[in-house]
């Protein structure tokens, strides 16, 4: 025990006497592309799909594995290599299926009268709120101050955060317009990490930058409601991953 | 002749400039008054609720949370942008007997959870009384903070409602997943939202940090609620536009560099 603190002490001190620029307060805005795992929720739905009855029949069958997050952060310099703060989140993915369902009636020169075409759309949200800190390596003592190199960022972001997350089954695939569906609500713990390169636009008297990051997200919620209609496999009821590799940009100010 | 008005009244503005250059975050959370005639009329018109037998109920007011940015480019004036959430909320039960027997009835009673909700953003302005000459000579006003906020900007309006059966004296029910279906309508529009502040000053040197009440007035009205591509409405014949406008007071916590 006594090396391990020993261990922090050595390498934790010398960072510390490199405090400069602390007390900054800054925001930052950020979007990025994930590539979550729904394996689960994919398998569960494609056991659904394979109960329907024989009346309905599915001509496309999209899986989700792609979401899109938009971030904001507020965040204040404690030292010149760290800064802690708070970050909020909203991302969502979606699955777009489309179904033909073919209403029992008499048939016309053998092709069936009432052919109905539906789509059902699922779609997963999650609106984040946590702590996170960044690690500054840009002011580390190697890193360069006086030529071109001055003038790039380079940061490591560590996050814990909470989520409220929904699980949506509707026919309408653009829920901002309203919808009639039904509403999973679950929760979860987020936890990210990312490596951020970025340009220093201005540095004094404010600051701002923009950059590009990319690092691993893990978010995974408690079951879907049994009650919900989808979930009629009561005992099988589905998780929300929204874990995975993720990339983006961003853009920060303050001063 | 407009220009000139303008130019008149902000010259002697400009030629205050002091202590520009602060960057401000402040967040903010108020109650606020409603104007929901046509929602509520909605809402308690027996041809929406598909009943006979129900409660009445109306949805007079609710609550926001806010967050700002801004920067001070001159002393009496800054500029930034803000983000807003607003929400209300009420139930209604609706009741339904039913006849299982001749002469026997069983009543039935359904819950109604209702609720407007509105996500808004836009640009703000502060013009900071407490940075006029004569308040910042006054020793005893130095630590009071006034400001008059003025925000415009869009927002787009969810009303939302979902049923859910509940167990009476007479009768179990088992929900079968009902409470997980919502019925969501939205709409959009200009909000202008005009406000004073009165806070406390607690630091201005190397940070600037306040805590403070608010009050104004907010102008808030949508378009007609419509649901989906199709654009349906919740009652045909029956246009609803959601009012959001009345009084508002609340807190606000001002922190910044």
């Amino acid at each position: 025990m006594k090396k391990i603190i020993g261990v922090l002490f050595c390498v934790v001190v010398p960072y510390l006497f490199y405090a400069q620029e602390k007390g900054a307060v800054g925001i930052e805005i950020n979007s990025n592309l994930n590539l979550i795992n729904t394996n689960e929720l994919n398998d569960y739905i494609d056991g659904v799909i394979s109960d329907w009855p024989d009346n309905m029949t599915l001509l496309n069958r999209e899986k989700m594995t792609i979401g899109r997050d938009f971030g904001l952060s507020l965040n204040y310099q404690v030292a010149s290599l760290f800064n802690i703060g708070i970050y909020s989140k909203f991302s969502k993915g979606q699955s777009i299926n489309d179904f033909r369902t073919i209403i029992p009636s008499e048939p016309i020169m053998g092709i069936p009268a009432d052919t109905v075409y539906n789509g059902v759309t699922y779609t997963m949200t999650n609106t984040i709120i946590g702590i996170y800190s960044n690690f500054s390596i840009n002011n580390m003592a190697f890193w360069p101050k006086e030529n071109w190199l001055s003038h790039v960022e380079s940061k490591v972001t560590i996050g814990v955060g909470y989520s409220y997350s929904r699980f949506i089954n509707s026919g309408e695939p653009k829920l901002i317009k309203g919808f009639f569906g039904e509403v999973n609500p679950v929760s979860g713990i987020h936890l990210m990490g990312n490596l951020k390169i970025g340009y220093k636009l201005v540095k004094n008297p404010v600051f701002s930058s923009v950059g590009i990051q990319a690092g691993y997200q893990y978010l995974i919620t408690s079951h879907l409601k049994r009650e919900s209609l989808i979930t009629f496999k009561e005992n099988e009821a589905p998780r929300l991953n929204f874990s995975g590799l993720t990339a983006g940009i961003y853009l920060t100010f303050g001063k | 002749m407009r220009y000139l008005i303008i130019v008149i009244f902000f010259s002697p503005l400009l030629l205050l400039s002091q202590e520009k250059g602060t960057f401000k975050v402040e967040l903010e959370s108020s109650y606020k008054t409603f104007n929901l005639k046509d929602l509520n009329g909605l809402i308690n018109d027996p041809y929406y609720t598909g009943y006979e037998n129900y409660d009445k109920v109306s949805i007079k007011n609710g609550f926001s949370y806010g967050l700002q940015l801004s920067y001070n480019f001159i002393a009496l004036l800054s500029l930034g942008i803000y983000g807003e959430y607003q929400y209300s909320s009420t139930s209604q039960k609706l009741y339904y007997d039913i006849e299982y027997l001749p002469g026997y009835y069983l009543q039935e009673i359904t819950l109604k959870n209702l609720n407007v909700r509105s996500y808004s953003f836009g640009l703000n302005t502060n013009i900071i009384l407490n940075n006029l000459p004569f308040w910042k000579n006054n020793s005893w006003l130095s630590r009071i903070e006034s400001n008059i906020n003025i925000q415009t900007g869009y927002g787009k309006v969810f009303f939302s409602s979902s049923s859910e059966m509940i167990p009476t004296d007479q009768m179990n029910v088992h929900n079968a997943g009902t409470e997980l279906y919502n019925d969501v309508y939205s709409s959009s529009g200009f909000q202008l939202i005009t406000s004073l502040k009165l806070g406390y000053i607690f630091t201005q040197k190397k940070y600037f940090s306040s805590m403070g009440l608010k009050i104004g007035y907010q102008y808030f009205t949508t378009s007609n609620i419509e649901q989906g591509s199709k654009k349906k409405s919740p009652m045909i014949g029956r246009e609803t536009k959601i009012n959001l406008s009345g009084l508002t007071a609340g807190i606000y916590l001002t922190f910044g560099r």
